[in-house]
């Protein structure tokens, strides 16, 4: 296989016909997607977990937030050591979440509904407990012998090379079964599969294309940038004394990132594989959808790379607003970033997830600590969906949900256990979803136990106050998105983001066939003025939520206020917009 | 001074020379208090429990009893990991019930040796609890702390002995500690003088309370290389199941342990031992060149014994082997004194390890009558064999760790079978933490007692008559030429000689010496041969002891 470098595909891609505003409607671009944590949404049958039946109760809920589909977080067998993301079976489900006939019932109400489903799968690892893994460790010449991989100890017994795994220690472990090392980017009860030899590729596509023809719409493909690794097991080297400008998860003094990961993540051997991926989606009509979750790298960078028209990825879900520094002059520098690298590609917008810290208390910290949680996250709500790439909102995103605070005893993720209180995890971001205000577990179990507690601070936002509430952020978000699903240059216009002269204001625009939305966010907790300057708009959109108080001066935008303009732009203009 | 044969002066002097030295060929035997006998219920053998058998220890004709940890621990590795030195653990008991263990067993005229697990501590121990907080801690120095290189990696190379890398990264310091063991058991820092008193204060608080010694788990664990640099890799790769299974033994281990500095330290032990009339030293010798470091461990103003893995690892013991591991740990008179062990908690049972599948009477006896003490290890007595046990009841984390290539050390702790008619052999009304192997109800004291001939018959009439016999305590030792597979060497102590043979093999063999060379048969020991003119007729797993002049 050609090795060819990144920058290399990079001008491939490049060289590819820039995409033009408005020319490509797939569903997918610009869409609006609802991300689903099992484990916490909703557990009908009182045993403490999250289930799909517990999904199928709620589906009105998810169809009234005018959300165009959304995403299963796993719910594969597992024994739940990363809480699904370590699978045991890619073709059922996991008796704690129900079974193959809830999941299919769940596909036919969505359908009915016109909400696409997409499942998360998981490409690149599976449980240690994988008949798959339990095969090929047995010794080095069973039929399964390769497809995970495997490596000798160095000559004094440890491990091949530097890598770390991400979530703490060495990414090898030794396996007494082959007296080998394997190679694991994660936990390692989550052995990588070897997907550069291609019986092993061929068994997880098929895995794949189960469901697929089961009829889901699409997948999260988990951590695409492990699906291979360096064949020659080379070292990383560490990074420049000036330091990354990679956010890596784990807390700052994760070891982990200490080093360039030149050999261990988004290696050239992975784009043969991709392409692979994406021509299993390609025989079905609609096309099937692949959303790549892109980590521990410069994911802005790469994503043209993993979404090169038609041959990788649809789109990619990146970690960088994630873990952009909370301030106006990094924040637009990134969507400047993000605008500028993609060509051809796309990106999904994510500002939390089951995996993040929430965003309004990762990005908004400064408004919640002024009392402005519900307006900071009414803000980054808006923000989420007006720049080019459409979002996936996590579940309690649209309530505002504030990061709770957890304990050392609280804790049930392994990640965080391991790095504490560097790190506490990531179970802040799946406490349990508040349905209601009263009554004991915030509605989301009948049983006494559920597996993790629900966050005190998030009572008072449970679903059924902010239902009968007009100002709540649950009534915003079904507004808004139901006044931007026929908005077009929000979903596939052109984007251009200005720069940061007018700060704490964010300001970018949105365009395509001669007409132009300029869209405004004051990213602080003061009111602040957007001058209209030598630039004249003949509208101010009255979107949900959005400031329409205008002066001879400008706009008002009351404390993280947000607000859209919009005006006619002339074939000239056109042209000089990226 | 302590005259052999005669009722024994329960005092807990330990003298240094001669038939002084009850230390000197004593049998220790060796408690596993989780699996002795419980008497609360819970399923974990208690304190009581030894207590209430104490009879029977001292029946068994041994001299100490050496119990494996009992201190407060959150019992990860089952005690091996410390969080409080100076406290029963609530599981096994109460101090006061310790202290009447310790008053009952001299009373009977046998010592007690305390485990001492001195290498590490539980990561629950107070001091690491404070070290790891923060690099400015008061106790910041006390275990062994690096910060990772520039790649984020591991200081160096070292690894564990349950697997991995011996280093395990600490977020609260961002720095990486040094563990041989689980991660959840710190290294102590021994560089650090601070960690030398509070470890000599641990031992002396219990030799005040009266305890009449220490084994000391892994006692060249206990100082690393400051440096820190990497060990080399082992030019001569060990072949076999039993090595390749952890990465561990591809490295030559002389920068993570061994050090030095282990020698001096264990003389600053040996003085403290001294300052209350000499209290014993049973040391603990890992694996790799354990005959070297015995030399140099038991050498005097060292350790009073020390045990390596010659034989516990073995699956093979024959006479040749025997004595050439006895020339190579030295048994002449300035030579130190080792400490012969066929089985404990950490190794799989002879009876099963050896293959032969039936009680080792002959070897046991042999080991009981080298130059040297003997561990007897908790069952041996009834010739139990190595328990089953499936995965999903395996506890121990090595086990678990390396499962199925090496099973771990469950198979070696199941719980002691005291009645054969009773729910879990009698160990106790609740559900054992690990279960009675079935195949040991038939083997139950109870059983055995009532059976003349059964192996603690046997185990018993033999360890009371070698105890009678002082040149078999406390004598020089030296091997004869006879041309066979058989063990056959002389004591002699005080002008008393007395010539010993042993067939290890499946075959009887002829001893063939001068009649004065073989002597006058014995009697009282149990064994069963044939002296007849120049020569001894000795089936197999039979012994041969005559006096000579």
């Amino acid at each position: 296989m050609t090795r060819l470098n990144r920058e290399a595909l990079i001008a491939r891609a490049i060289l590819q016909s820039p995409m033009q505003p408005l020319s490509r409607t797939d569903w997918w671009r610009g869409c609006a997607l609802y991300q689903v944590y099992v484990r916490s949404f909703r557990d009908s049958n009182g045993d403490g977990i999250g289930d799909l039946r517990g999904v199928i109760e709620k589906i009105d809920y998810i169809a009234d937030l005018n959300v165009d589909g959304f995403w299963l977080s796993p719910f594969y067998p597992s024994p739940q050591k990363d809480f699904g993301y370590d699978v045991t079976d890619f073709r059922s489900v996991d008796p704690r979440h129900g079974t193959l006939g809830d999941f299919i019932e769940l596909l036919e109400l969505a359908h009915e509904r016109e909400l696409k489903v997409l499942v998360d799968f998981v490409p690149g690892h599976t449980s240690d407990e994988h008949p798959w893994f339990e095969e090929s460790r047995q010794d080095t010449t069973n039929p399964k012998a390769d497809w995970y991989v495997w490596a000798e100890a160095a000559k004094d017994g440890s491990p091949p090379n530097n890598w770390l795994s991400s979530f703490g220690g060495s990414a090898w472990t030794w396996d007494p079964h082959r007296s080998q090392y394997y190679y694991h980017p994660f936990l390692p009860c989550q052995p990588a599969l070897n997907l550069r030899n291609p019986e092993a590729l061929d068994a997880l596509i098929s895995e794949l294309r189960f469901w697929f023809d089961l009829g889901v719409d699409g997948v999260r493909l988990d951590a695409v940038q492990c699906l291979a690794c360096d064949p020659d097991f080379r070292h990383n080297p560490p990074i420049s004394s000036a330091g990354s400008n990679i956010l890596i998860g784990g807390g700052p003094n994760n070891p982990f990132g200490r080093q360039s990961h030149l050999f261990d993540r988004d290696v050239p051997e992975a784009l043969d594989i991709i392409q692979k991926l994406r021509s299993a989606a390609v025989g079905y009509d609609p096309e099937r959808v692949l959303i790549g979750e892109l980590a521990d790298v410069d994911s802005s960078r790469l994503s043209e790379k993993y979404t090169i028209d038609g041959q990788g990825f649809h789109a990619v879900y990146d970690f960088d607003l994630i873990n952009t520094e909370p301030a106006v002059d990094a924040l637009v520098e990134l969507l400047d970033h993000r605008s500028a690298f993609l060509r051809t590609g796309w990106l999904m917008n994510v500002f939390s997830n089951h995996d993040s810290t929430r965003s309004v208390s990762n990005l908004t910290e400064f408004a919640v600590k002024e009392g402005l949680r519900r307006e900071a996250a009414k803000l980054l709500v808006f923000m989420q969906f007006t720049l080019k790439g459409g979002g996936i909102l996590y579940q309690g995103e649209e309530l505002g949900l504030p990061h709770p605070k957890l304990k050392r005893e609280d804790l049930r993720d392994p990640w965080g256990i391991n790095l504490w209180p560097d790190f506490d995890g990531r179970d802040g971001a799946r406490t349990l979803m508040p349905w209601q205000s009263e009554g004991r577990h915030g509605g989301f179990t009948d049983g006494d136990e559920p597996w993790i507690n629900l966050a005190d601070t998030h009572k008072a936002l449970a679903v059924d106050l902010q239902t009968v509430d007009q100002e709540s952020n649950l009534n915003f978000v079904r507004a808004f998105l139901d006044w931007r699903r026929h908005q077009k240059l929000l979903t596939l216009g052109g984007e251009r983001v200005r720069d940061a002269g007018l700060k704490p204001l964010i300001v970018w625009d949105r365009y395509g066939r001669g007409r132009m939305m300029t869209c405004v966010a004051n990213f602080s907790a003061e009111p602040r003025l957007f001058p209209f300057g030598e630039e004249v708009w003949d509208e101010v959109v009255d979107a949900p939520g959005t400031t329409v108080r205008r002066t001879d001066k400008g706009l008002e935008l009351p404390a993280l206020g947000f607000a859209i303009l919009a005006r006619d732009i002339d074939t000239n203009t056109a042209k000089q917009l990226p | 001074m302590q005259p052999i044969g005669e009722k024994r002066n329960p005092t807990t002097d330990a003298g240094v020379n001669g038939d002084d030295a009850w230390w000197q060929g004593a049998v220790i035997y060796h408690i596993y208090p989780r699996s002795f006998l419980d008497t609360t219920g819970n399923g974990v053998g208690d304190i009581s429990g030894i207590r209430q058998r104490l009879d029977y220890i001292a029946s068994l004709g041994v001299d100490a009893v050496w119990i494996s940890p009992f201190v407060e621990s959150p019992m990860l590795d089952f005690g091996y990991d410390v969080s409080n030195y100076l406290n029963v653990d609530p599981l096994f008991g109460t101090m006061a019930e310790f202290t009447s263990l310790v008053a009952e067993a001299h009373d009977r005229g046998l010592k007690v040796l305390m485990d001492q697990v001195l290498s590490h501590t539980s990561d629950q121990h107070p001091w690491f609890l404070d070290s790891r907080s923060s690099r400015n801690s008061e106790k910041a120095d006390w275990y062994v702390w690096c910060d990772p290189k520039p790649d984020g990696s591991p200081p160096n190379n070292w690894l564990s002995v349950f697997g991995g890398s011996s280093w395990q990264w600490e977020p609260r310091r961002s720095q990486y500690y040094l563990h041989n063991f689980l991660r959840q058991q710190p290294d102590l820092n021994f560089h650090n003088p601070d960690v030398q008193e509070a470890i000599l204060g641990v031992c002396q608080h219990w030799l005040e309370i009266g305890v009449d010694g220490f084994r000391l788990d892994v006692c060249a664990f206990y100082f690393h290389d400051q440096e820190l640099r990497n060990n080399p890799a082992n030019p001569k790769r060990p072949q076999g199941s039993h090595f390749l299974f952890n990465p561990y033994s591809l490295q030559l281990h002389i920068r993570d342990i061994g050090q030095p500095e282990n020698l001096e330290f264990l003389e600053s032990m040996r003085e403290l031992c001294m300052s209350f009339g000499d209290r014993v030293l049973l040391g603990e010798l890992h694996e790799s060149e354990g005959e070297a470091l015995h030399r140099q461990y038991t050498a005097p103003s060292r350790l009073h014994l020390a045990y390596g893995y010659w034989l516990l690892g073995a699956d093979r013991i024959d006479a040749e082997e025997l004595v050439s591991t006895a020339k190579a740990l030295g048994h002449t008179l300035d030579d130190g004194w080792p400490c012969w062990a066929l089985d404990n908690h950490d190794f799989t049972r002879s009876f099963t390890r050896l293959g032969r599948n039936k009680p080792l009477l002959a070897l046991n006896a042999a080991l009981a009558t080298m130059r040297g003490a003997t561990c007897l290890y908790q069952g041996a007595e009834l010739g139990l064999s190595q328990a089953d046990i499936p995965f999903e009841k395996l506890v121990d984390p090595y086990g678990r760790e390396f499962y199925p290539a090496y099973l771990g050390r469950d198979g070696a702790r199941t719980p002691m079978p005291w009645k054969t008619s009773e729910d879990h052999c009698g160990f106790s009304s609740g559900e054992p933490w690990l279960p009675v192997p079935e195949n040991h109800r038939s083997l139950s004291v109870d059983q055995q007692e009532a059976m003349p001939g059964s192996t603690l018959h046997r185990m018993r009439q033999f360890l009371n008559w070698r105890r009678s016999i002082a040149p078999l305590r406390h004598g020089d030792m030296a091997f004869v030429e006879h041309g066979t597979p058989l063990l056959v060497f002389k004591r002699s102590f005080k002008g008393e000689n007395i010539v010993c043979a042993f067939n290890l093999t499946d075959d009887e063999h002829e001893l063939k010496l001068e009649d004065a060379a073989l002597g006058a048969p014995m009697t009282g020991h149990g064994f069963t041969t044939f002296r007849k003119d120049g020569c001894v007729e000795i089936p197999p797993d039979e012994a041969y002891f005559g006096v000579v002049q």
